[in-house]
């Protein structure tokens, strides 16, 4: 008896530490109405910041934490509101969450590049460390106690600020309705602002808790929030006493598993798979229970345009892409050495993975986390599967990963939005611990999955795999195009466009969601039964999908071709770092950086340089200036001002960055004009001026540096030069009276009464 | 002092996705293993340098290792044989994971202490005149396929790294005549493989018993209840394993208690703790990560209970125990270690010998423990370089100096560790446990002044190699018949 009561207090004790994180996440949610993924990210920098100031720059603790939690705190979270979040308005949320992603990986970004590892670093210290109560016979220290007060105070607060003050109805109003709250005079830019502030310094105040209890070491900082994610869907994101509960509950089940896992009677494996990893799944388990009985998602109504729009592919184009990948890969595999195809053969594995998110969250609408761990199952299929890798093995590992995507997809079928996408990333967690970490699959570390075995060709050189790789992208995506262009494929989009519509209009969305993550898990375990190598599980983790899922997203998951584009980047990005060690650092933000101007252009970044190219047609003036720089570069290097290989990269760089951005620069406002040519012609200078014929040792890495370059200035250009579409929309009664018309609504209204000019 | 060991089983939980390395850092201090000969000769003195070793006994030492670099001799500039990636350099390519996004600078030490190395021997002549030019070889963890294409394609020979994947190197290592003069290994699978020699040996059934073999003597009674705390990976649950069995395999130790944790975070560790308690475990050894038990320490002293004795392997002898704010509620903590401790570097010139190297040809590389397993590797290769050329006709070989290699079966790397066999690969028999006390680490055993001190420093236990049995891993995946060594 003593010892439950002991367990009950140390879980009540853990219980606190998840109050105070899950409450974050709450405030964030009503007030914002974004499922922050980043909360913990914040909390982590704060705690670092904190760290800065209170241990090694040894201010007093009061205004560290003054200075942390009401200056900088509030200051990052309005700086997040402005520059990241504001320009979210119309996107679906697949955006919406892809950039919360983007912080998140901006942020430990930033904190591996201020506070890097290997720098000796100070403890940082609970407070009152090393002091304890005895309470029921158990020591607690001072520290917990904090926690657990902190967790009632802010919930107090929030109570009150939330229902009490104008502020906090307000916060809460513009969740509800933007335009309304505005129509009754309220100014929902600065509420938000407000409630980011708030969020911020809360997201610090947990992170600096928490490091008092881990240090400073990023991933349980960051991680820890995660398990908090299932208290604060078992308070509905809204309700702080049932996410109190919530808390405690995690706390009490962790607690009382420890305390009854040696008792003898308690089962230690089922079916011959061990159990150690269960205890560390509570949390996760919790949050898919909890998940699964919310009651079910009221279908969106209404006529929501989403900023999002891709079009149909055509046979002609696909066909050609395909053929093209196909023959562009063999013909550079020959230049290559061995160890640089097999980098290029890494990008097309993760743009495989990447393509499997096409008809699910492309198409459908259906957010998942867990790419890569089918693609993890794909890998163990086919490893295990006897055959040694013959064709009919592959297809058997597809079918059975596909079933167990269906098998995910049926209790999943009641959420959508970020419940679906939670729903999945427990899965994933789940996979990883219960099944990736088990001898049966992933024996002591890893398994090597058998090359596929084609009938009369042997492939076994890096460049045959590779060639099978683009190959099996080309063939993938073919059929991703052959999907859309069906009627399942418009079933798809209608889901994604108005599931209540198309319920209405008798189709069956459990069907198409149903056959969406079919195929899309499908799809995934090709990505892991293609390997042909020795996989572990680490590279199957959830938080590798993380990543992956957002470079997805800002190539363009709605198209085959943003696919291909965002495993390059995740491929290339990998790669840049470790031989341009001057841009190390910038890649460790940059797919950060990237990912949070998504707001900008939802569609993606492959979608967009294909239109950008399309507008160039008509404006006879833009081609000839596009020839003329091409022949000046041409011309440098037959002067031998610039080398072959700059020649070559710069031409490359002038092809697809600089061109495609023409008619960008010639048609806006004038500060940013200015700023994208400038921006623009660094990188050509970069491009231009760096030898790189010298610079790098290996064609496959300056081939893989130039697509870098080209990325992130061409990408970059492209947001910096988007006519953003402001997401603060005015309500249309105050148009022409609070402010004047533009001539777009002119214009819509001239079409609306039908003059024509 | 505190920038010197850094962890010396490197690889502190970064990032996110560093599951992976958390799993691995254990498998690290595995490989930091002491390794012991098999031989029942005693271990001689500290001194005794690789019996092939050039015999220079004047001129700049290493430690107490005369230096094997020096100038052309009168047979003129080495050559190198054909197909073997030669040139007007050597090229050796040291493997690390330096570049793993989720945890920059994995096990960079290692590169560090090779450029530096190659500095020193540059500044003497090099190789008999060849300078050595150290090229990267970064697995950025999941990369060790392009990562041994790159060494199959550049380098002469793989000297002083590893990777924390290590036998996705096979086949391809065989396939193109690869000869490894291993920093580290980590896998059953590399640790087993021939065409490789690593002058810390760490071989999956042998394993060295004499720092358990010390806390069962020293403390007889809390040996009996013993718990091991492991993150739950497959790989650290392998160490977690072998070490029960070693316990097992030494005797008197109770069946050991396994609680297994998250590697990727624990809220709080205090349930542990408590357990602990309830269980009244009475000796602990911990596998994982150094930041870890720093956490489980404070839950520790929290409710007020420690097991008496705390004792782990050789990467928690590390800067994170002692760091200010920690070191206090670590007192009392030991690890075994295998290297010369950072604490006397003055009584032992192979530190002073490393520390000048990394401050005068890399001043800002990372001192750590598998640097200088990695500058023992890089000596004992140039030493078995010079004794191929002088068999050789002064053509440098690879089968020709992995065999040289193969014929050292004493070797200190000048006095940076315990003595070893790499030629048996069997880890050696000695050991020194270092203590936190007063927040500092202290030799705890053997006392200098002691008998126990029968290995220049270290004790020297005889039986203190025990075989052990059990899966740890594919230990024939790396071994090529058709190769002689």
């Amino acid at each position: 008896m003593q010892e439950l009561l002991t367990f009950t207090i140390i879980g009540l004790s853990t219980g606190a530490i998840y109050a105070v994180v899950a409450s974050g996440l709450v405030v964030t949610y009503t007030t914002s109405g974004i499922f922050n993924l980043a909360h913990g990210a914040t909390g982590m920098l704060a705690a670092f910041t904190y760290w800065q100031l209170r241990f090694d720059w040894g201010l007093p603790a009061p205004i560290a934490l003054v200075v942390t939690l009401f200056v900088l705190c509030p200051i990052f979270g309005i700086l997040t509101e402005r520059i990241v979040m504001r320009g979210l308005q119309g996107t679906t949320e697949v955006v919406k969450l892809s950039v919360t992603v983007a912080l998140f990986a901006f942020m430990v970004g930033l904190a591996n590049w201020i506070w890097p590892s290997d720098a000796s670093r100070k403890a940082f210290l609970r407070f009152f460390d090393g002091n304890v109560v005895s309470l029921g016979g158990v020591n607690v220290s001072w520290h917990k106690i904090i926690t657990f007060g902190c967790a009632i105070l802010v919930a107090v607060f929030l109570r009150l600020v939330l229902f009490r003050t104008r502020m906090g109805v307000a916060m809460r109003a513009v969740v509800d309705d933007r335009n309304l709250t505005e129509l009754n005079g309220a100014r929902p830019d600065h509420v938000a602002m407000f409630a980011w502030a708030v969020s911020a310094s809360l997201a610090g105040l947990a992170g600096i808790l928490l490091a008092g209890e881990q240090q400073l070491n990023i991933e349980p900082l960051v991680l820890l929030v995660i398990n908090a994610y299932a208290a604060a869907i078992i308070g509905r994101l809204k309700n702080l006493p049932l996410t109190f509960f919530g808390a405690a509950l995690l706390g009490l089940l962790d607690a009382y598993y420890l305390m009854l896992s040696d008792e003898s009677w308690f089962p230690k494996t089922f079916f011959g798979f061990g159990l150690s990893g269960l205890r560390a799944s509570i949390p996760t388990i919790v949050l898919f229970v909890a998940l699964l009985a919310r009651p079910q998602t009221r279908l969106r109504t209404g006529t929501i345009r989403f900023r999002e729009e891709n079009r149909v592919p055509e046979w002609s184009t696909a066909l050609l892409g395909a053929a093209s990948l196909i023959v562009i890969t063999i013909g550079i595999s020959g230049m290559l050495t061995r160890s640089n195809t097999l980098l290029l053969l890494n990008a097309f594995t993760f743009a495989i993975a990447a393509l499997s998110l096409v008809p699910l969250t492309g198409y459908a609408g259906q957010m998942s986390l867990a790419p890569l761990t089918f693609a993890g199952l794909g890998a163990i299929a086919m490893s295990k599967l006897p055959g040694n890798g013959n064709l009919l093995s592959l297809l058997l590992a597809v079918v059975i990963v596909a079933i167990i995507g269906v098998v995910v997809a049926l209790p999943a079928l009641r959420l959508s939005g970020i419940y679906l996408a939670l729903s999945t990333a427990a899965f994933a967690v789940l996979v990883t611990k219960l099944v990736f970490n088990q001898r049966q699959t992933f024996q002591t570390g890893n398994i090597s999955v058998p090359i596929l075995d084609i009938p009369f060709i042997t492939i076994q050189s890096p460049r045959g795999r590779l060639i099978l790789a683009a190959s099996a992208f080309a063939i993938l995506g073919m059929g991703v195009v052959a999907l859309r262009r069906s009627r399942l494929g418009r079933q798809l989009i209608a889901l994604k466009d108005s599931p209540a519509a198309a319920a209405t209009l008798g189709m069956s969305l459990t069907r198409a969601k149903v056959i969406a993550f079919a195929v899309s898990a499908g799809i995934a375990a090709c990505a892991g039964a293609l390997a042909g190598d020795k996989v572990s599980p680490q590279q199957y983790d959830f938080m590798q999908s993380l990543p992956l899922v957002l470079l997805a997203v800002v190539g363009g998951v709605g198209t085959v071709s943003g696919a291909l584009f965002g495993g390059f980047l995740l491929g290339g990005n990998s790669v840049l770092g470790s031989i341009v060690p001057t841009v190390k650092n910038l890649t460790k933000v940059g797919p950060g950086v990237i990912g949070v101007t998504l707001g900008r252009n939802p569609n993606g970044a492959a979608s967009q340089t294909a239109d950008n190219f399309r507008s160039l047609q008509d404006r006879w003036y833009l081609i000839a200036v596009a020839a003329f720089g091409a022949v000046g570069i041409w011309a440098l290097n037959a002067l031998g001002t610039i080398s072959h290989w700059s020649f070559f990269v710069a031409g490359v760089f002038w092809f697809l960055a600089v061109t495609p951005n023409l008619v960008a620069l010639t048609s806006n406002e004038a500060k940013r004009r200015s700023f994208a040519v400038l921006y623009l012609a660094a990188g050509l200078a970069l491009a231009a001026l760096v030898d790189w014929g010298t610079a790098l040792d290996a064609t496959g890495k300056r081939l893989i540096a130039m697509g870098f370059l080209i990325a992130v200035f061409g990408l970059g250009a492209q947001r910096i030069t988007e006519s953003a579409p402001r997401m603060h929309r005015s309500s249309p009664d105050l148009v022409g009276l609070s402010e004047s018309f533009s001539d777009e609504q002119i214009a819509e209204a001239e079409r609306g009464l039908g003059v024509v000019l | 002092m505190g920038k010197f060991r850094k962890v010396v089983g490197v690889l502190g939980i970064v990032a996110l996705g560093t599951t992976a390395a958390a799993g691995c850092s254990n498998r690290e201090s595995s490989s930091d293993t002491t390794s012991a000969s098999t031989e029942t000769s005693p271990p001689e003195p500290a001194s005794t340098d690789a019996p092939d070793g050039p015999d220079t006994s004047s001129g700049p030492m290493f430690g107490d290792l005369p230096s094997p670099c020096g100038p052309a001799t009168d047979a003129g500039v080495p050559t190198i044989a054909d197909g073997q990636n030669g040139g007007p350099t050597l090229k050796l390519g040291t493997a690390s994971d330096h570049g793993y996004e989720a945890s920059p600078g994995l096990t960079i030490e290692m590169l560090d202490a090779a450029k530096a190395f190659a500095g020193w021997c540059n500044e003497m002549g090099g190789v008999r005149g060849l300078p050595i030019e150290i090229v990267d070889l970064d697995g950025k963890l999941f990369n060790v396929p392009p990562a041994i294409e790159k060494a199959c394609s550049e380098v002469f020979a793989m000297v002083g790294g590893g990777w924390v994947f290590d036998d996705q190197m096979f086949p391809r290592f065989h396939e193109c005549g690869m000869v490894s003069f291993a920093g580290y290994t980590v896998t059953a699978t590399a640790a087993m493989a021939n065409g490789k020699i690593q002058p810390i040996p760490n071989p999956a059934n042998e394993k060295p018993a004499t720092w358990l073999i010390w806390a069962k003597d020293a403390y007889p009674e809390a040996v009996k209840n013993v718990a091991i705390l492991y993150g739950d990976f497959l790989t650290t649950k392998s160490v977690a394993d072998q070490l029960a069995a070693t316990m097992k395999a030494v005797g008197s130790f109770g069946d050991p208690t396994m609680i297994s944790y998250n590697p990727a975070g624990e809220a709080n560790w205090v349930p542990f703790a408590q357990q602990l308690k309830s269980k009244n475990i009475s000796a602990m050894s911990f596998v994982g990560d150094p930041s870890n038990l720093v956490l489980l320490y404070k839950a520790m002293r929290e409710v007020g209970y420690v097991p008496e004795l705390v004792l782990n392997d050789a990467n928690f002898y590390s800067d994170a125990m002692v760091a200010p704010g920690n070191a206090k509620s670590n007192e009392g903590f030991k690890a075994r270690t295998m290297y010369a401790p950072f604490e006397e570097a003055d009584n032992f010139p192979a530190m002073t010998s490393y520390l000048d190297m990394m401050s005068t040809y890399n001043p800002d590389g990372r001192i750590a423990g598998l640097g200088l397993q990695a500058t023992s590797a890089l000596l004992l290769f140039v030493t078995a370089a010079n004794a191929c050329l002088d068999a050789n006709n002064n053509v440098l070989e690879r089968e020709c100096v992995l065999a040289q290699g193969k014929l050292i079966n004493s070797w200190t790397g000048g006095g940076l560790h315990a003595e070893t066999d790499p030629a048996g690969n069997v880890p050696p028999p000695c050991t020194i446990i270092m203590g936190v006390q007063d927040g500092i680490w202290t030799r705890i055993f053997p006392e200098i002044d002691s008998d126990d001190n029968n290995g220049n420093g270290w004790h020297c236990n005889p039986a203190g190699v025990v075989q052990i049995t059990g899966d740890f891993g594919d230990t024939t995946a790396g071994v090529d018949p058709s190769r002689p060594n």
